[in-house]
């Protein structure tokens, strides 16, 4: 009966985010790889939600209400397992063991699938109308217990040691409070599975419905989290191979910058590289900086080139640069070819609504 | 009883160990000579657990019978010190490929691999202990053949699975190397090593899947470990004789360029014929005034750049504010090997040209450039491994 409603309420939840994300979908623009992670975590979430609680319901028989446990024990390792990684590593971008917590969490689950396949590991009671499984090989509770603690443990000193690699603060305490619900659960789920106690198992079931509730609420209300989740874009400068520069936008501010309180240095530097435009332009694809990465796109047809000042750069951030450079050449191309005389760069104000278009995601809150 | 193969497995142990020691200690010692500590330190780490750790464990069950649970034991931590060697050389093998660029797959997968041995192993009955004689009472020197261990289900597919994708990965990146690169003889030594570790695995691979077959009495076992110290002190040479090769097959350096504040070219110098990459040195200092004067007024005036990255090289930038010169090194890859020769190189041409260096930081001196053109010497031996 319990399992019943927690299953209605947990389906209730993922089919409101799923339609939500689908009619909305065009502000959702992940990246593949990250998108089929996602999509494989929520199917391990959804899995282990239903087998955790159906384990427990006695109108399965014992075989078969274990076989149903088994798979619930897998799925939770993979699906906590899998959502500690991304967050970890997202976070841990510039760290040279960015992958170490990964490893971890992966060495310890193996070690747990491994003593999982021991025959005989669980003793099925029957109480009621549910069924419970005491451990008996001590060897595997204590290897999940070990794996639920190292994943608290990694997440939340990543979490608070990364805090200022969020995009923006906002997102930033999103995650404190998600994490806080997410450790909880997990923390309820191993007294659960140490004492049995049905209190314990009520409890990880209505954190885990309102961490999954406050993920979907996340998900709604910011749109650009699989984007931007560390990633940020300072400045968009575009010049012409004269020298002039065509149009500066921003994102901090997310207003243009006025051509005259650019400083003489920048259109010396501009100058400069221009003399060797002709070799730069197939070359330059990157420049890497200490905290920035600076990505060049050069247009050697009509004569200018785009340079962005970013965080890190990225298949996304590439994606929505050269969609940038092709619509704004498309719709300046017969400024740009005629760009001689007295110049007016006011005509490349137009650039303003390609990055609202375009770079959209990127719009850090002021 | 035959003693013969025991007493040769004891002699070839005693040398294996003392190598294993030697070798270990003259790689911590050098440890600079490879490039980086860490690759020095992964060195020494392959060295010793394959020839200590292993080799003792490895003797201790199949030359001696101590107990049937120590034996069992010792069996079990020769398997997963195996496991550890495997895993640590793979991870230098992805560094003759590219240094720091590793795919990170394959080494999850390989966590992933020993996570799951060390969980079979802690179970009971994953390994029996089959001797062919009745139980003696005491410790005593065996016969190999009449000690065998058998591998449960799991147990022997998890070493079997993990064998075989540690086989595949070395093979993969030797092809790749070879492939990639331009003078196939440098390969040589990699894609033998490949294969000789490959024929080493195939054989401890055929152990486990044969035990239950009359294919056991073929020493496979015997035939695994005499290979595997051969191989060993091939490459045990190699890394004694040969540092350079760790880090100079994946890393290419094109050209080494000094840049004087106002962007006037102090010194040049072409590795090789630099046909690969083919731009002037004087345009990297235009092009870095240029980006510098544009980028201080957006950035940070600390946040100076690292590395300009093109679709063929690295161009990689130290700058000496304090003499007043920028070192470009234009490599395939940039990496911890070149910046530590490049922080090598810097410190010693500002010690050896501090009056020089001294006298032009005004920039409205003129700059005698021909007070550096004896340069060539002090590159030559600071990047003599890529000449």
């Amino acid at each position: 009966m319990i399992a019943s409603i927690f299953i209605s309420i947990f389906v209730i939840i993922f089919v409101f985010g799923i339609i939500y994300i689908l009619l909305n979908r065009e502000k959702y623009e992940p990246e593949i790889g990250f998108l089929i992670v996602i999509i494989i975590y929520f199917i391990s979430e959804i899995t282990y939600f239903i087998s955790f609680n159906l384990s427990a319901e006695n109108f399965f028989d014992i075989p078969l209400a274990l076989i149903i446990w088994y798979i619930s024990i897998i799925t939770r390792n993979v699906s906590i397992g899998m959502f500690a990684s991304l967050h970890n590593i997202k976070l841990n971008k510039d760290s040279r063991v960015r992958f170490l917590s990964s490893m971890i969490y992966i060495f310890i689950g193996g070690i747990g699938l491994s003593l999982l396949l021991v025959p005989d590991s669980f003793t099925v009671i029957q109480r009621e109308f549910e069924y419970f499984y005491l451990f008996n090989n001590i060897g595997l509770l204590t290897s999940i217990i070990l794996f639920n603690f190292c994943v608290i443990l990694f997440s939340w000193i990543i979490q608070i040691k990364g805090y200022h690699n969020y995009a923006n603060q906002k997102l930033g305490k999103f995650y404190y409070l998600f994490m806080f619900l997410f450790s909880l659960n997990i923390f309820f789920y191993s007294l659960y599975l140490i004492t049995l106690n049905i209190y314990f198992n009520l409890l990880h079931s209505i954190l885990y419905l309102i961490s999954i509730g406050y993920f979907v609420y996340i998900i709604i209300i910011k749109p650009n989290l699989f984007v931007v989740f560390t990633n940020k874009i300072y400045d968009l400068i575009i010049f012409h191979k004269s020298g002039i520069l065509l149009y500066s936008f921003n994102f901090q501010t997310r207003e243009e910058v006025d051509e005259s309180l650019l400083k003489g240095s920048i259109l010396i530097g501009i100058s400069h590289i221009l003399a060797n435009l002709s070799n730069v332009e197939a070359q330059i694809t990157h420049i890497k900086m200490k905290d920035r990465t600076v990505v060049f796109n050069f247009n050697t047809q009509l004569g200018y080139a785009s340079l962005l000042i970013a965080k890190h750069r990225n298949k996304i951030l590439e994606k929505s640069i050269d969609n940038f450079m092709n619509e704004f050449s498309t719709i300046n191309k017969d400024s740009l070819k005629n760009l001689t005389g007295l110049i007016d760069v006011s005509t490349f104000k137009n650039a303003k609504g390609l990055i609202n278009q375009y770079f959209r995601h990127f719009f850090t809150e002021k | 009883m035959n003693y013969i193969t025991p007493l040769s497995l004891i002699i070839g142990y005693f040398f294996i160990i003392s190598l294993g020691f030697v070798v270990t200690i003259h790689i911590i010692r050098n440890r600079k000579n490879y490039g980086t500590q860490f690759m020095g330190l992964l060195n020494a780490a392959t060295v010793f657990s394959l020839g200590v750790i292993h080799a003792t464990f490895y003797i201790l069950s199949v030359v001696f019978f101590i107990s049937e649970q120590i034996n069992i034991l010792f069996w079990k931590f020769s398997i997963l010190a195996w496991f550890i060697s495997l895993i640590i050389t793979s991870l230098l093998f992805s560094f003759f490929r590219e240094y720091k660029k590793i795919k990170s797959f394959p080494f999850l997968f390989y966590t992933l691999f020993l996570g799951l041995l060390i969980g079979a192993l802690l179970t009971p009955d994953s390994i029996t202990l089959n001797l062919s004689i009745s139980l003696p009472l005491s410790i005593i020197f065996i016969d190999p053949s009449l000690i065998n261990y058998h591998f449960n289900f799991i147990t022997g597919a998890i070493t079997i699975v993990f064998q075989i994708l540690i086989i595949s990965h070395y093979l993969f990146i030797a092809i790749i190397i070879n492939i990639r690169s331009k003078k196939k003889e440098e390969t040589l030594p990699v894609i033998l090593n490949a294969i000789i570790f490959s024929i080493t695995i195939t054989l401890n691979i055929l152990y486990v899947l044969f035990q239950y077959t009359l294919f056991r009495e073929l020493f496979i076992r015997e035939l695994f470990i005499i290979i595997l110290w051969i191989a060993y002190f091939g490459v045990s040479i190699m890394i004694v004789k040969k540092p350079e090769m760790f880090f100079v097959l994946p890393n290419k350096i094109y050209s080494i360029n000094i840049y004087h504040k106002s962007g006037i070219l102090i010194y040049s110098y072409n590795f090789g014929s630099q046909t690969e990459f083919k731009t002037e040195s004087t345009i990297w200092g235009n092009i870095l005034i240029g980006l510098n004067h544009i980028l201080s007024e957006f950035l940070d005036k600390k946040d100076k750049i690292n590395v300009i990255q093109t679709k063929e090289a690295d161009v990689v930038v130290k700058y000496e504010e304090d003499s007043g010169y920028a070192l470009i090194v234009i490599t395939n890859r940039k990496n911890s090997i070149v910046e530590d020769l490049m922080n090598n190189f810097s410190k010693e041409f500002k010690g050896k040209y501090k009056n020089e260096l001294n006298e032009i930081l005004d920039i409205n001196r003129i700059i005698n450039v021909s007070e550096f053109s004896d340069l060539k010497d002090l590159i030559e031996k600071n990047f003599q491994l890529y000449l």
